[in-house]
């Protein structure tokens, strides 16, 4: 298309999302510098819009606005919590709380048997449809999640997911009872190379290292810290090894009721 | 941040500045006034229930999260958040197809005039009858090119080829179309705004 060329023709399909990319940046170049196409451009795509309200109203389960405003709330949480990290993380501070009991749970030898539960996904990614895989996730965090409290015993236990599904993750997070450390079953995406998910706790506006989830479809890890009605459980895509604070925006989020 | 307590005739505009305060509320009155609409337009598409809202639970909180980038002057919150919606749904029909996965704000088409306030819904609704019925009134061939294209995700050349006509063919029925559309809503009085 020659530049000069009017593009009324185009204007419409364009409006329409029915034109190949080349010819929609074409479009957009012309209207830049032709007043007439651009404003026939802006009347198709007004036209174009009136579009959705032909569709026959429905209605949306209930469920959907609470997942919605859900979600919002717990990234509304974590980004500021997040914001309050890195301000903090400007300035030289001590030791945070949590690595002293993260220490003091090693060195005590934790008795639950973290690293005998790990446990791979044993399904083929591959070949499974979109549901299969979520179904199939599904029903094994049902069983890590059944094995899990059968061995510690929980006091409170979390469903956390989200994503797509192509992509979707899963956590089931088991705070067991005597203030021990919680325990997380993760589903994930699979990451880049070089690159893990880190768990955040956000507790009272601080954020605290809750450590890397293990490589693996389905995985399974100890935190360093109880985690209670209120927190915020965060992941952010770090280096390999992980960092002192998130380096990176929020993945996901939820927050424990 | 948090959950704030929004005035029901707050404008649209005014609403995506509260969403990039990250203010729930805010987001709240946003999902009030077009969740419906949403859902329709993405359930007219991907034609299942669980996928509709997927798509919609998507496109909010892609406009939540991106609201600090947004542009008044490039459209109004509604017609972004509607074209989120339609191209995640034809996303979704073409099943990992490729093609864009999200709206940029320069992307938004031009507004078709928001009336915010507490008439909203009931505002949408008496245009969603008129919109319906203008577009019913199409000629056959006409009709079908625009919903090929706009709920379908198909191209020109793919509509000329399924149609067995001439691409100009199509193209004249789009834009025809389209202007039939106008006529008919300015008839009503139902002004399409533009330029």
């Amino acid at each position: 298309m020659i530049e000069s060329d009017h593009v009324l023709d185009l204007t419409a399909a364009y409006a329409l999302h029915s034109l190949p990319p080349d010819q929609r940046q074409a479009v957009e170049t012309h209207c830049a510098s032709c007043a007439s196409c651009a404003a026939d451009l802006a009347e198709m795509k007004g036209l174009a819009a009136t579009l959705p309200l032909a569709c026959e109203p429905m209605t949306p389960s209930a469920a959907l606005k609470r997942r919605i405003l859900a979600e919002a709330r717990g990234e509304a949480a974590a980004g500021q919590a997040l914001r309050n990290s890195q301000r903090r993380a400007a300035i030289p501070s001590s030791t945070p709380w949590w690595a002293g009991l993260a220490a003091a749970v090693f060195l005590a030898g934790v008795s639950l048997n973290v690293s005998a539960m790990i446990e791979r996904s044993r399904m083929d990614a591959q070949a499974a449809s979109s549901a299969t895989q979520m179904k199939a996730m599904g029903d094994e965090l049902a069983l890590n999640k059944g094995a899990i409290i059968e061995i510690a015993g929980a006091r409170k236990v979390w469903d956390m997911s989200g994503g797509k599904p192509d992509h979707w993750w899963h956590c089931t997070l088991v705070q067991p009872f005597g203030n021990k450390p919680a325990m997380l079953v993760a589903s994930m995406p699979a990451m880049p190379k070089g690159k893990t998910f880190q768990v955040w706790v956000i507790r009272h506006g601080a954020v605290h290292n809750a450590g890397l989830v293990p490589a693996g479809k389905t995985s399974m890890m100890h935190m360093p810290m109880p985690v209670q009605k209120g927190d915020v459980v965060a992941f952010t895509v770090e280096p390999l090894g992980g960092s002192k604070t998130p380096t990176m925006p929020i993945a996901m989020s939820q927050s424990l009721d | 941040m948090g959950d704030s307590i929004v005035p029901r005739d707050i404008a649209d505009d005014r609403l995506v500045e509260a969403l990039g305060r990250q203010d729930v509320g805010a987001l709240e009155s946003l999902y009030d006034r077009y969740g419906k609409v949403a859902y329709s337009l993405a359930y007219r598409i991907v034609g299942e229930r669980g996928v509709a809202e997927d798509v919609v639970q998507d496109a909010f909180l892609s406009v939540w999260r991106q609201a600090k980038s947004y542009r008044p002057d490039r459209g109004s919150a509604k017609t972004w958040l509607m074209a989120i919606v339609r191209n995640r749904s034809i996303d979704k029909l073409r099943s990992h197809a490729t093609g864009t996965n999200s709206v940029s704000i320069d992307d938004v088409p031009e507004d078709f005039g928001a009336e915010p306030g507490p008439w909203q819904q009931v505002w949408n609704d008496l245009r969603g009858a008129t919109v319906r019925d203008a577009l019913e009134r199409l000629p056959t061939d006409q009709k079908k090119s625009i919903e090929l294209a706009y709920f379908s995700g198909y191209s020109q050349s793919e509509i000329a080829e399924l149609m067995g006509v001439p691409l100009g063919t199509v193209k004249g029925r789009m834009r025809i179309g389209l202007q039939k559309l106008k006529s008919m809503l300015e008839t009503r009085e139902l002004g399409v705004s533009g330029a």
